[in-house]
């Protein structure tokens, strides 16, 4: 066994007073494959439309699919990319005209991204690089001090119109002339930490005022930071505004404790394809360009279209990366790294094949099954929401209700296949059939499935409508030896818009009527374990 | 009554929402069209201005689709003239109504229209599209000014409202006029400004639609310059500016003095809109960007 720096991530986030987590419009996403680490922060802009949405395509972009070159220019391209994305997700056809001229607007975003190569064994020290545009902020510590904090240095910075993120690219360009780049060395017991901008900004007062806010944040667990940011934020000392911080230790241990799930990158649902699965073989194509092109598999040259720059690269802003040690040494390395590469091909050349044959190993059946099972449950719900508390619409009450008994805490999977406009929560049906089954990613311990489920609504005790729709159920499903599948996060998209101009989906246009008390609610499913494990 | 007192800093969001209420003079002159625009009266543009403005708000409030759009305003439109005296504006399922929310408007208009509308495609060619333009109430233009009893009005219904709303943004009233109304408004003024939410006094806003071909005055500091008594009584009547909306004024271009106002003389169509947009305008909305 190697003995590996340990590198550690771990998320803190609070949404705003009034919010859910699930309308929470900060993004983060990370992934860490063999070779190389890439996290991201995105602050969604509250008054524009759909910036969640923004926020995490972004977010989910950069870690994945980060810009081919960090550059003013190539990060324009790479924006709008994300932004076809973020244009094919908003329902058009359905909007209102108040939508429909919001949607036009576009939507905005900060964006905070950096990466590193993973380390080699033993390895104490490496290069970063990080890229920002905004006022959400990477600082990095050492011994409680930051040493680095970009792209804003002073709580004095921070101000009404941070430079953002557009959907709409003549929006972005007015801005990508503040694009920050940089790289930096980390040493062993560095930590980074990606932030917000209210919080970034109480982050940078505190350390002006002499007080050392990376102790006081380090000893936070989830819950006392939400009751720090709610006091802070009461007493005027922060903005009122989502806070997010996510952290990287490099072999420093975090206090922090919601580690949160790696984006897989050949997984999410309507993003831009990545030919690969996340394993990138950088450091092989950081050498091939700086010679020839090689005689690489033409699957490595399309994944390099998809690469941030790499040891040995010019980076943004004319800085050169650390080129490493002596020539020999590199040589020995970038052989290893060349075998380490093959075979990191080879395994996501399988991947690819199983995932598009759908002749994944045995284990995959019972995730499909189990993934199916708990895709339609999901769709099969019945509706039936509890009364509306005085002040709550009954979609709320729903909504309340929904979240609570079918999908524990995986919201995110049931606020979009709810996030659209209900007739009276009260009578709603579902019939559901399961159309296509595909596993992106299988393993025996973990499954990555697209589902395709037809969804049919009624309402038989008010109206005599139907909506028909097609949703995609996004699962990632994790287990353990010798246990059930579970789904460990997800995401409902709506694939096929309703038809019959919405039937019972229709606008709540009346005032509600009171409802009925409810039956009690059915039995609370705690988490979200699904059988069909051991077959 | 110009100076005002207080922060004008609370956040406007759905348990403070802020209040905006428009008086619109109804008069028969307003149905005669603005000094050098023969096109349309200006009853006709100062009804566009204030529906296009409603949409923006709703606009503004609107953030996800199927959400709806959040209540962060209260709004009412009273109209005063001789046809229908002084009162609500509102047509269509709102008539009858003072303030409504947000998602009222968003809910009830009293017809949707389409109009063309010139947009820049991608390519930057200027190019016609139609848009859904909703509208919640109709231009009106006859009889005499009753001014003072419309500013009467707007305190009864804002007594109420910024009892209900003591920690909110306290309400911003416009009046658009364009000609002198029967008796003076000015104590009718005085007593409306006089009003406060625990952020501060009602802030009362004049504009002044143009009948003389002259350049507008916007957002002056003194009434040096105003041509007669009748706009140095307006001016007068206006509330100054808090600094947050100087401070736009100044990113606007504006000149902006200690002790600028909420008034407009002599506005053409397009100084008007700017004027509106702008006296409208909150930086402090839940979700924006805030200041530090």
């Amino acid at each position: 066994m190697v003995n590996r720096m340990e590198i550690q991530y771990g998320a803190l986030q609070s949404p705003k007073p009034g919010s859910t987590a699930a309308q929470c419009e900060d993004a983060f996403a990370y992934s860490d494959s063999n070779t190389m680490s890439i996290a991201a922060v995105c602050d969604g802009a509250g008054t524009a439309f759909e910036s969640r949405l923004w926020a995490r395509l972004l977010a989910d972009a950069f870690v994945t699919a980060p810009p081919p070159e960090w550059t003013g220019a190539a990060v324009l391209d790479w924006a709008d990319t994300v932004a076809r994305y973020w244009q094919k997700e908003i329902p058009w056809q359905h909007l209102n005209p108040f939508e429909e001229e919001k949607a036009r607007q576009g939507s905005a975003a900060t964006l905070v991204g950096m990466q590193f190569a993973v380390p080699p064994p033993h390895a104490t020290t490496g290069t970063w690089q990080c890229l920002a545009l905004g006022d959400s902020c990477l600082f990095q510590m050492r011994q409680g001090q930051p040493v680095a904090a970009l792209p804003l240095q002073r709580s004095a910075d921070f101000n009404a119109h941070p430079p953002l993120l557009s959907t709409q690219r003549s929006i972005t360009e007015q801005y990508i002339g503040k694009l920050v780049t940089y790289e930096g060395i980390w040493q062993t017991g560095d930590t980074f930490l990606l932030m917000t901008d209210a919080i970034a900004a109480w982050f940078l007062r505190e350390g002006e005022q002499g007080t050392e806010p990376w102790e006081f944040l380090a000893a936070l667990d989830e819950r006392r930071f939400a009751q720090f940011v709610h006091e802070t934020q009461t007493r005027r000392l922060m903005r009122t505004d989502d806070v997010t911080v996510f952290m990287i230790g490099m072999g420093a241990p975090l206090s922090t404790r919601r580690v949160p799930l790696p984006v897989e990158s050949a997984a999410r649902p309507g993003m831009p394809p990545v030919p690969l699965p996340p394993v990138q073989p950088e450091r092989v194509l950081a050498g091939q360009r700086q010679g020839d092109p090689g005689p690489d598999d033409s699957r490595l040259s399309t994944a390099q279209q998809g690469l941030p720059p790499q040891r040995g690269q010019p980076l943004p802003g004319g800085q050169t990366a650390d080129t490493g040690r002596g020539g020999g040494r590199k040589l020995i390395r970038s052989r290893a790294a060349l075998i380490a590469a093959a075979c990191v091909v080879l395994a996501a050349v399988v991947a690819l094949v199983l995932a598009s044959t759908g002749g994944p190993p045995p284990s995959s059946t019972s995730a499909k099954t189990a993934g199916t099972q708990f895709a339609k449950a999901l769709a099969t719900y019945p509706y039936q929401g509890r009364p509306a508390k005085p002040g709550e619409t009954p979609y709320a009450a729903y909504l309340s209700a929904l979240r609570h008994s079918v999908a524990g805490q995986n919201t995110a999977i049931v606020y979009r296949l709810v996030g659209h406009r209900l007739a009276p929560a009260a009578s709603l049906r579902s019939q559901a059939t399961v159309g296509s089954v595909t596993a992106a990613q299988s393993t025996q311990s973990r499954a990555i499935l697209y589902i395709v489920v037809h969804q049919v609504i009624t309402a038989p005790h008010t109206v005599p409508a139907t909506t028909r729709r097609t949703l995609l159920v996004y699962l990632v499903m994790t287990r353990r030896p010798g246990q059930n599948w579970l789904v460990k996060t997800g995401q409902t998209s709506l694939i096929a818009p309703i038809a019959q101009g919405g039937g019972v989906l229709s606008p709540v246009t009346s005032p509600s009527r009171p409802h009925p008390p409810a039956p009690p609610p059915p039995a609370v499913k705690k988490s979200v374990t699904v059988t069909g494990g051991n077959q | 009554m110009a100076g005002v007192t207080g922060t004008y800093l609370a956040e406007i969001n759905r348990l403070n929402p802020g209040c905006i209420l428009f008086l619109l003079d109804q008069s028969a002159s307003m149905g005669d069209t603005f000094a050098g625009d023969s096109a349309v009266p200006k009853a006709n543009a100062a009804a566009d201005a204030i529906n296009k403005l409603l949409m923006d708000l709703v606009i503004r409030c609107t953030q996800n689709f199927g959400e709806g759009p959040r209540n962060y305003f209260d709004i009412g439109v009273i109209g005063y003239g001789s046809l229908s005296g002084v009162g609500p504006c509102f047509g269509g399922k709102l008539e009858g109504r003072t303030l409504v929310s947000i998602q009222d408007l968003a809910a009830n208009q009293l017809r949707v229209e389409t109009r063309a509308k010139q947009v820049v495609d991608a390519t930057g060619m200027p190019v016609t599209t139609t848009v859904r333009f909703p509208v919640w109430f109709d231009p009106v233009a006859y009889g005499g000014t009753p001014m003072a009893e419309a500013l009467q009005l707007a305190k009864k219904w804002l007594k109420r409202w910024v009892a209900a709303h003591r920690t909110s943004y306290p309400p911003i009233v416009i009046n658009m006029t364009d000609g002198e109304p029967y008796t003076s408004p000015v104590r009718a003024a005085k007593a409306l400004a006089d009003l406060r939410s625990d952020d501060g006094n009602v802030l009362l806003y004049n504009l002044h639609l143009s009948s003389l071909a002259r350049a507008p005055i916007t957002f002056p500091a003194s009434s040096a310059g105003l041509p007669d008594r009748y706009a140095t009584m307006l001016f007068e009547m206006s509330s100054e500016v808090p600094p947050q909306i100087q401070q736009e004024l100044a990113t606007e271009g504006y000149l902006v003095a200690p002790g600028t106002r909420g008034f407009a003389f002599n506005a053409d169509a397009s100084a008007m809109l700017q004027f509106l947009d702008i006296g409208t305008r909150l930086r402090n909305m839940e979700g924006a960007a805030g200041e530090w």
